[in-house]
């Protein structure tokens, strides 16, 4: 009988894995400064499968904390705005993931946790920096947001179908 | 794909498409409110809340602006036909205190003002 | 690398609330020319902490905020550019934004330095956090478009059972790990400059 994992490890190296995506993400063009594909957020898909609900908010505040260590905006608007988003699209992601998996997977979980905290985001950029005609640039968010929201939602369930990493871990936790 | 990740990426495209239309539309429906004295002018957002002094020849005119209506409150020319002609509320409609050469018009805004540069 | 003249005089812990004191400060007061001149401090600061400024960012971002600030006309018109006037409130507004949304990261990036000891649980695991990052960056290269799934998945099969260990063994002293340790309590300086750059 294989022995258990310790959660919080688990929880401490999906985060290192966020950062890490995060590295990557901004390797891709990005057609305005602002724009982010989310592509950090795919472990926090794994981790709905994995992590109990303290866990998975816990990782949210590593992402983000880490996130805004290694950008040095820790203590700005910036982060606000990414906290907001995050924990909102993560409580989102979760409540529906709750929802038996004959109704829906994971691609429709992050399209949903995506939507929550780009309509968060948003709201809050227009009531804080851009004004109310930054109304105007929400297609274009929601669009990135739905598109790769989407793909990443596709690659979660073809990763944790395939992944000997997350079947290493079943039963383990 | 299963019944609601469908029914989340109709829900996104809606919303994208939704906020697309409204972004259109909130241009053309809003009104603002144009003044001009003398030979400057002062645009406002019809929703503003103000009181503002605009100076003329003749003196001060004060022009109301409150949950989108518009109205002249004082002025120091002689008939004070801007007092009385009330308030305004829609577009097209205007307000002149000819002696103190102050002009209050409601207008739609400009056209094209988002076309091809909101991006 | 610049040098990096502030931790000569700050240690990360003092360097921080300093930082902190001068963003209250500089949110105390609104007038623009108090937050601009704040600002042009803070990235005098940013330029002794020998941090990259990247010029081409901060003036893009106020350009943008103002922009769309200036899309709802408020005020006396200035300047009339074909369909957009330039009113004073909205440009006054726009730039305060901008420049108090700079002024932000500016002064964010000042206070935060490697060996930043974030206290307590939280701390510790984010050195956890930074450790395991680093672990799965030195990997990167091994990461193949054609084949993202598989190559990922063995990245993190080799990093979370990191090598020569057996799975089973390994998930038992994971209990015991310490989160104080120091070697994992800061990011790493390669990993920072990386960001920087990849800003440009």
């Amino acid at each position: 009988m294989a022995k258990l994992i310790n959660k919080i490890e688990l929880t401490s190296f999906l985060g290192g894995l966020c950062l890490f995506l995060s590295a990557i993400e901004y390797l891709f063009p990005r057609p305005v400064p602002f724009m982010r594909l989310g592509i950090a957020n795919l472990p926090i898909l794994f981790a709905l499968k994995l992590l109990p609900f303290p866990y998975i908010m816990l990782l949210v505040l590593l992402k983000i904390t880490g996130q805004g260590l290694i950008s040095g905006t820790l203590a700005s608007y910036v982060f606000l705005f990414s906290a907001a988003g995050s924990f909102t699209s993560a409580m989102v992601m979760y409540s529906v993931h709750k929802i038996p998996s004959k109704w829906v997977s994971l691609i429709g979980v992050s399209i949903l946790g995506a939507l929550a905290g780009n309509i968060v985001q948003l709201i809050l950029s227009v009531k804080f920096i851009f004004g109310e005609s930054a109304w105007v640039i929400a297609p274009l968010f929601l669009a990135i947001g739905t598109i790769s929201s989407f793909l990443i939602g596709l690659f979660a369930v073809k990763f944790i179908k395939r992944s000997q990493w997350i079947f290493s871990l079943e039963g383990r936790l | 794909m299963k019944i609601i990740d469908l029914t989340a990426l109709s829900l996104a495209i809606f919303l994208t498409v939704f906020s697309f239309l409204s972004a259109i539309s909130i241009r053309s429906d809003s009104l603002e409110i144009l003044i001009q004295a003398g030979d400057k002018e002062w645009i406002y957002p019809i929703d503003s809340q103000i009181s503002k002094v605009f100076e003329g020849p003749v003196g001060e005119t004060v022009v109301n602006i409150s949950s989108g209506i518009v109205s002249v409150s004082e002025s120091d020319c002689s008939e004070k036909i801007c007092i009385q002609s009330g308030s305004i509320h829609s577009g097209g409609q205007w307000i002149a205190c000819m002696p103190n050469r102050v002009f209050v018009t409601i207008r739609g805004k400009k056209e094209g003002e988002l076309d091809g540069e909101a991006y | 690398m610049k040098t990096d003249y502030l931790s000569r005089i700050l240690t990360p812990g003092r360097r921080f609330f300093t930082g902190m004191m001068l963003m209250l400060l500089f949110l105390f007061f609104e007038s623009l020319i108090f937050r601009a001149s704040m600002t042009a401090f803070f990235l005098f600061l940013v330029l002794l902490a020998g941090k990259k400024v990247l010029w081409k960012n901060y003036i893009l971002l106020i350009f943008f905020i103002t922009f769309f600030n200036l899309l709802t006309p408020w005020g006396q018109v200035l300047y009339s550019l074909g369909p957009l006037d330039i009113t004073k409130g909205a440009l006054l507004s726009g730039l305060q934004k901008g420049i108090t949304f700079t002024g932000l990261i500016l002064i964010s990036l000042t206070s935060i330095k490697k060996g930043l000891i974030i206290p307590g649980k939280l701390g510790g695991l984010i050195g956890r956090v930074f450790y395991y990052f680093e672990r799965i960056f030195e990997q990167k290269h091994r990461l193949k478009r054609h084949d993202l799934i598989g190559t990922l998945d063995s990245i993190l099969m080799d990093t979370f059972y990191s090598e020569g260990q057996n799975p089973q063994e390994l998930a038992s002293e994971m209990k015991t790990v310490d989160f104080s340790r120091p070697a994992a309590s800061s990011p790493n300086t390669n990993t920072q400059d990386f960001y920087e750059s990849e800003q440009d």
